[in-house]
């Protein structure tokens, strides 16, 4: 069936545009209580665009205040919320932690903010090794109550600050996922989902109840897949109130923290270790990240590129860049550093061996060596570093993250760390000297996970900044939204989110057995009226319709390759 | 014109068969679910004649059953409202064996035997479920949720990847190899990524449907390295809650691949070669409940993994469970560790009668999950239904398959019978669904509901679940033609 | 749209934090703990506002956007909810040191410069702070009490030099209210043998006029203070008062266009001092004090007590400031002296907050919180309380009498309160 074809059977009706009513605030009073609801101006526009990805919609002007803000305390209010917003035919979306993008830039003027931040169940079924969690509980929160317990969770990459629930929906990875399993939905015994209706649907065996929510699957088909695939919804299928969460065997001590600022840290307890190795050549660190992981052992390694250490020696911005202005890309092109994590999961004698066997592979095999490490660590077991990568220039994009084999994550960075080199980026963007991207072995290493990032000057890409440099902003947006995306393609690399057009299903869909079909499918079951998060499914391809010279020929040329190669029925 | 002659025209006369023999055999499976009605059988090729079929299928409004396996367990694969079986037991290709990324790409009716055999001759293992009919699909056993009995989780849910062909006609392949040109000149993607595309799971939805949405043609499956040496360890039990603590603490370090857990019956059919002699005699010999765990390490200082994983069981149940004995071996069984170490790698032998069909000649399986500290509590609601159909408590087999450290179990009850008594079949068949509702009342969790019986107890619980897959099934097989009448649908 | 100066001072002129306003990424590092020091679900947030305010309006990311509408003209100054979400916020810095571990944006002069902004345009502050300016204006003292009366505290057997090299400030609140803290003051400064003066008609130091945004009449009281500071020739000024000790060794400095070290006197909290005369053996602890205690870092004794430096200059490229600016990060703040002191008490056991240090919640009192919203005050000390107590603590101790003001208030079901003036007094009787 032809897009267009799809479009006319599933005409979506459009939302009202006007604020919310009294009545209908005066209902949501009534629902969570009037100090939980508000439509105050200056109590919405706190939740009006937000971090990460919100230079492309915010300072374009497509975010913009909610109507209305509610605080339901549990999955009865929220239902019915929504319940109402279903009957009056009023847009709503969701926040957990309103970190990502998942409630930033599809804030429009008449929809209702729904945050979750009351919701705040967390429930530990220790012997059996599951959570329940409603939707405020933030990763670190849970990771904190694991470590008392002998248990750990899966801590994402981008920060313990992210809300369980939207971080399991938006990625949910982080270097944990060398022994976790990193596809997500393999690691949920359950949800509770709000459809757009309003309708409750609880899946997996959460169905029997909390204290039986230990393990996924369904009598039939798991439809956690119609809210749970690669990417987010972004909130367009509504709410999941609830959700239950696999734990994972740890070791039996706990994280002391120490010091203040910039320089916090976890002391690493003994059967916790990490250990850095210096590798004499690329493939020597590709090579031997292979090898460990061939042979199941420790609990994560990533590659350290020099831009993270640099981060790490500086206080600042100003300490960043004198730092880095002294990089050369002789000493960047020379250093290969693969930072080991130690778990003693089984006994100390364990975590003695898995080092044994590393310091055989890095160091007998392939020349590398061992070097001074602190066994404090500041951003795996609770957060992350990740904040500090704005502080370099005030903006960053992961423009290429997700992983598939080796041959394809590390093709596509390792390409893009190349063309990066190349004018017109080289000069838009801070300088790499050649640095490669992080990367770390998932799923043991069958696959590799990597995130490509690149910093222009926020201030030259802001429309509202004096410095702001339209050239500048278009080859900004054409390497993510042209070459990026090209170069994924062209790898076959499954990227997880970006800016822009990995969140266009129109342009990928076709590259993709036209999976944005199906999107338009399930989307209009579940959401006839268009109501939850709208217009997010459809911001990107709006974007691009108002500007399609984003598409670089370089990229049309490998998405109408990739479209039109594949099944042909006979 | 009549469809026989349609489907001869798609997949050639030879390969529609409607003979009473072969509509007698794939009418019913060795469950006890009544047979079903049969039109006829189609064998594909390939994945196009696969879409024609079901397209064809569309068309005439004909229920469709797929099957890729040369033999059937549960029921599910019965068609309950008559139609075609398509039998894709023929798409036996192993594609690839892809050594750098430890994965296997399989056609459905690729076998255990065929598989394991291609595997472990390169020096590699792939996870398996107990001992398995050496003629089931490989790419199938997945899809149905069978549990690897290498219990580590990250040797869980080994199916990545699949292609299908939807109830509605369309081709589709899930995960990361869905980009178009996968395989093709210039696409270097390997399949490793089970998720999307985009923000749907359909691998999600697939897993568990029982072909009610499409007919699932090939997949990806992981492969592991093989352990260099291996130690099983048995502990034995005359309750099964005192070997329960124990595995709780075991897994729970991270100790051991294979563990599993068995009542002397099941171990009893698993360990026999001479029946019925040997079999009874075991059965009076081997403790009430053996857990069989192997130790095992791969290439590089095996001597020393081993000996750490040996060190910490030992302090476990010393610490622990003073009382409880951790043997090399099971009295009776001469090598009783190298030989279920080396059993466990591989599918049932295809010399020998089936396990679980050695007893009587078939075997209904009541198999659910729940969590390791529950399983004593379904016993004597077992036992009790047993009474009620004259069915002898120590004929029952037990097996219990701990999932992911620990975390939870496959429990399993095989009800040994003989498929040629008509009134032992039919009490059997009763039996199950008594069992089935004694066991769902307690808080069994059906991920794999087999059978009409259980069909019914469940869904009027589960109706919120029922109704939303039936949503979705809207769009997968709008027409309701694939293996309609099983699950909810 | 206000476009930012070339060229700007790290000042109270809010169009100078569009930069901020604009640059939040809504990391939450404002609101919760540091994640390191995240414990469990419970005791894992450090935004007071935030936390009982609910909305993310009353965290700082949440103003980030307000403000930045405000800016753009977007938004209503006259919005009934701003003057709310303004000040009802105890500017413990908690935000601006979290924002700092990873961003360099000034939060806290941001937040501060919002309040400025409301005062000028006639908005703010609110009338109970104007009620306490009011009351300084004319009697020198938060309360309106005769000043002839603020002396009224010394202990008999205390004398304080006419001309002393030490002036210990003594605040509006001890010399009124919290007089057993300035007693333990002048005991210890006794105990230790350290002449020290008073200003016989010590004014208020004018800390809620400034926190309040206040700006010109804060200007104005710290120029005569600093005269009279000056006049006394004191060497250094001494304070068991922790907002007096931040007043005048960071926000004085800060209205009057210099740096900390350009006072020209030194800036000690009595448990700087304490500290090394305990260490050197100035100063010995005899008496058990057997209790066990949990010691709460006052914000401005802790993450805001860094000196301040001023900085004008302007942002380049990449968003780099030339020259380059010093970030207070609330890193080098007062921690271990007290600290170390209670470890030196005999008999006492000691127990550490859950959120120590930088990460401490606040009391909810400072910067005209209490005055305006005292239930917001009461539930911040309420929390804060239930986390000693959660600790196993007998007791909570502080360095401000504020602080202790408020925990006072919020003490219900037997946690003692103590500054910790009054347990070193004890221990040296």
């Amino acid at each position: 069936m032809s897009n267009r074809k799809v479009k006319e059977k599933t005409q979506v009706q459009r939302p009202p545009t006007m604020g919310i009513t009294d009545e209908a605030f005066a209902e949501l009073e009534t629902i969570v209580g009037t100090e939980n609801a508000s439509r105050d101006p200056v109590i919405c526009q706190a939740y009006n665009g937000r971090g990460y990805g919100r230079e492309v919609y915010w300072y374009a002007g497509l975010s913009s205040r909610p109507a209305a803000i509610v605080m339901p305390k549990n999955t009865e209010e929220m239902q019915k919320t929504v319940q109402m917003c279903d009957r009056l035919r009023i847009p709503f979306c969701v926040g957990g932690a309103f970190w990502l993008i998942a409630s930033s830039p599809r804030v429009m003027r008449n929809v209702i903010v729904i945050d979750t931040k009351r919701a705040t169940k967390l429930t530990i079924d220790e012997k059996n090794m599951f959570a329940v969690v409603e939707g405020a509980p933030i990763v670190a929160q849970l990771a904190a109550e694991c470590y008392k317990r002998d248990l750990y969770y899966m801590v994402p990459g981008g920060g313990g600050q992210c809300a369980v629930i939207g971080n399991f929906h938006v990625q949910g990875q982080g270097i944990f996922c060398y022994r976790m399993n990193p596809w997500t939905e393999r690691r949920c015994n359950g949800a509770e989902w709000l459809t757009p209706q309003g309708e409750l649907v609880t899946m997996g065996s959460l169905q029997n109840g909390d204290e039986n929510a230990f393990i996924g699957g369904d009598p039939g088909p798991e439809i956690l897949g119609l809210i749970k695939g690669q990417i987010a919804w972004w909130g367009c299928m509504g709410i999941t109130t609830k959700l239950a969460v696999k734990l994972y065997p740890f070791q039996p001590e706990g994280f002391v923290p120490e010091g203040v600022g910039t320089q916090t840290a976890v002391v690493l307890p003994p059967r916790v270790r990490y250990q850095n190795y210096t590798l004499p050549t690329e493939e020597d660190l590709v090579e031997s990240m292979a090898k460990i992981s061939r042979e199941q052992i420790c609990g994560a390694m990533n590659r350290v590129p020099a831009f993270w250490r640099t981060i790490a020696k500086a206080k600042g911005r100003q300490e960043f860049w004198d730092l880095w202005n002294k990089m050369t890309v002789e000493e960047i092109e020379n250093t290969h550093i693969l930072r080991v994590l130690f778990i003693g999961y089984t006994s100390l004698k364990q975590l003695e061996y898995d080092m044994q066997v590393v310091d055989d592979i890095i160091v007998k095999e392939h020349g590398g060596t061992a070097r001074r490490t602190r066994q404090t660590d500041e951003g795996t077991f609770l957060y992350a570093n990740v904040n500090g990568m704005w502080s370099m220039t005030g903006y960053y994009a992961s423009a290429v993250v997700g992983s598939e084999s080796a041959r394809v994550t590390l093709g596509t960075e390792f390409e893009l760390a190349d063309r990066i080199e190349e004018e017109p980026y080289k000069s838009i963007y801070l300088p790499e000297h050649h640095e490669r991207p992080w990367y770390s072995p998932f799923d043991f290493n069958r696959a590799v996970y990597s995130e490509f990032m690149q910093y222009p000057d926020s201030q030259k890409v802001d429309p509202r900044d004096r410095k702001f440099d339209a050239n500048l902003t278009a080859s900004n947006i054409m390497w993510m939204e042209s070459i990026c995306v090209g170069t994924q393609m062209k790898y076959g690399f499954q990227g997880l989110f970006g800016n822009g057009i990995l969140n266009s299903s129109q342009e990928l869909g076709p590259t993709k057995h036209n999976y944005h079909i199906w999107i338009d499918r399930i989307h209009n079951e579940f959401d006839p009226k268009n109501l939850a998060n709208p217009p997010s499914l459809r911001a990107i391809d709006a974007l691009l319709n108002l500007a399609p010279w984003l598409l670089q020929e370089e990229y049309k040329q490998i998405r109408d390759r990739v479209a039109s190669s594949g099944w042909k029925e006979e | 014109m009549a469809i026989k002659d349609d489907l001869k025209a798609i997949v050639g006369a030879g390969n529609v068969l409607d003979s009473p023999d072969v509509i007698a055999s794939y009418s019913k499976d060795c469950s006890v679910e009544p047979p079903g009605k049969v039109t006829c059988v189609v064998r594909t090729k390939d994945a196009h004649e696969v879409q024609k079929i079901i397209k064809l299928a569309n068309k005439r409004k004909v229920a469709v059953v797929p099957r890729s396996s040369g033999v059937h367990f549960h029921g599910n694969a019965i068609p309950r409202k008559g139609g075609i079986i398509l039998d894709l037991a023929g798409m036996n290709s192993i594609k690839e064996i892809d050594e750098a990324n430890l994965l296997a790409h399989l056609e459905v009716g690729v076998t255990w035997e065929q598989f394991q055999n291609a595997v472990l001759a390169k020096g590699y293992r792939s996870v398996l479920p107990l001992l398995p009919h050496p003629q089931r699909s490989v790419v199938m056993d997945w899809l149905e949720r069978e549990q690897p009995v290498v219990q580590v989780h990250e040797y869980s849910e080994p199916l990545l990847c699949m292609q299908l062909i939807w109830g509605s006609g369309e081709e589709f392949v899930t995960g990361s190899a869905s980009i178009n040109n996968f395989r093709e000149e210039g696409c270097l993607t390997d399949g490793v990524s089970p998720q999307g595309p985009g923000p749907i799971g359909f691998d999600r939805l697939i897993h568990g449907s029982q072909g009610t949405l499409g007919a699932v043609t090939w997949g990806i499956v992981h492969l592991q390295p093989l352990p260099t040496i291996t130690k099983t360890k048995f502990i034995t039990t005359s309750k099964v809650e005192d070997a329960i603590e124990p595995l709780y603490k075991i897994l729970r370090r991270r100790i051991g691949y294979e563990c599993l857990l068995l009542n002397n019956t099941s171990l009893a059919t698993i360990l026999a070669d001479k029946w019925p002699a040997q079999f009874a005699e075991l059965k009076a010999k081997l403790p009430a409940w053996t857990a069989i765990l192997v130790i095992g390490a791969l290439k590089r200082r095996p001597e020393e993994r081993i000996a750490y994983q040996v060190e910490a069981l030992d302090e476990i149940m010393k610490s622990n469970f003073p009382g409880i004995k951790v043997l090399d071996t099971l009295p009776g069984v001469a090598k009783a560790g190298e030989k279920i170490s080396e059993m466990l790698l591989r599918p049932w032998p295809k010399n020998k009668t089936y396990w679980k069909h050695a007893y009587k000649g078939s075997c209904q399986d009541l198999v659910f999950m729940t969590t390791l500290e529950r399983v004593q509590s379904f016993i004597p609601a077992i036992n009790q239904v047993a009474a009620k159909y004259q069915y002898p408590a120590g004929d029952i087999g037990c097996y219990v398959q701990p999932v992911e450290n620990g975390r939870a179990c496959q429990l399993e009850f095989n009800f040994y019978f003989n498929p040629k008594d008509e009134a032992e079949v039919a009490r059997i068949r009763e039996l199950y669904a008594a069992a089935a509702a004694a066991v769902f009342k307690k808080g069994a969790w059906f991920n794999r509901p087999y059978g009409s019986a259980v069909a019914d107890i469940i869904y009027k619980k589960y109706a919120t679940y029922a109704a939303t897959a039936k949503r979705f099934k809207k769009y997968a097989d709008p027409n309701n033609i694939m293996n309609p009448g099983n699950l909810c649908f | 749209m206000a476009e930012v100066a070339n060229k700007f001072t790290l000042g109270h002129n809010l169009d100078d934090y569009k930069y901020e306003a604009r640059h939040c990424t809504s990391c939450a590092g404002c609101k919760w703990v540091d994640m390191n020091y995240i414990s469990g679900m419970d005791f894992s947030w450090k935004c007071a506002s935030w936390h009982q305010g609910a909305f993310d309006a009353y965290g700082a990311a949440g103003k980030c956007k307000i403000i930045w509408d405000l800016l753009a003209r977007d938004l209503d100054w006259a919005a009934p909810k701003l003057l709310d979400v303004a000040y009802m916020c105890s500017l413990c810095g908690g935000c601006d040191s979290g924002c700092k571990r990873n961003l360099d944006l000034e939060i806290l002069m941001m937040l501060i410069s919002l309040r400025a902004r409301l005062v000028e345009k006639g908005l703010g502050p609110m009338p109970q702070h104007k009620a306490v300016t009011s009351n300084i204006e004319q009697s020198r003292n938060i309360y309106g009490i005769d000043q002839k009366k603020r002396l009224a505290w010394m202990p008999k057997d205390v004398s304080p030099a006419k001309q002393a090299e030490t002036l210990y400030w003594v605040g509006c609140r001890s010399s009124f209210v919290d007089t057993e803290i300035a007693q333990a003051t002048a005991r210890i400064l006794k105990a230790a043998n350290k002449e020290f003066m008073v200003l016989k008609d010590e004014p208020c130091c004018g800390n809620l006029v400034y926190t309040t945004g206040q700006l010109d009449k804060a200007r104005e009281i710290a120029q005569k203070n600093m005269e009279l500071i000056i006049q006394s020739g004191a060497k250094t000024v001494v304070f068991s008062c922790a907002e007096c000790y931040r007043m005048i060794k960071v926000d004085y400095p800060k209205l009057l266009n210099k740096s900390t070290a350009e006072l020209g006197f030194d800036v000690k909290h009595i448990t700087e001092l304490a500290d090394n005369w305990i260490k050197d053996g100035t100063l010995t602890l005899k008496n058990k004090v057997a209790m066990k205690v949990a010691y709460h870092d006052s914000c401005s004794l802790g993450r805001l007590s860094e000196p301040w430096y001023k900085w004008e200059g302007e942002r380049g490229d990449w968003g780099i400031l030339n020259p380059p600016r010093n970030f207070r990060r609330g890193m080098n703040g007062v921690y271990e002296p007290p600290r170390d002191i209670l470890k030196a008490i005999p008999g006492l056991n000691f127990v550490e907050m859950l959120r120590p240090r930088d990460q401490a919640y606040s009391c909810g009192a400072g910067g005209g919180a209490r005055e305006a919203f005292p239930k917001f005050a009461l539930d911040s000390a309420t929390e804060r309380l239930r986390e000693a107590k959660h600790i196993g603590a007998e007791a909570i101790v502080a360095a401000c009498p504020l602080c202790k003001e408020n925990f006072k208030d919020a003490s219900k079901d037997g946690l003692k309160v103590y500054d910790i003036t009054e347990l070193i007094a004890m221990a040296v009787k």
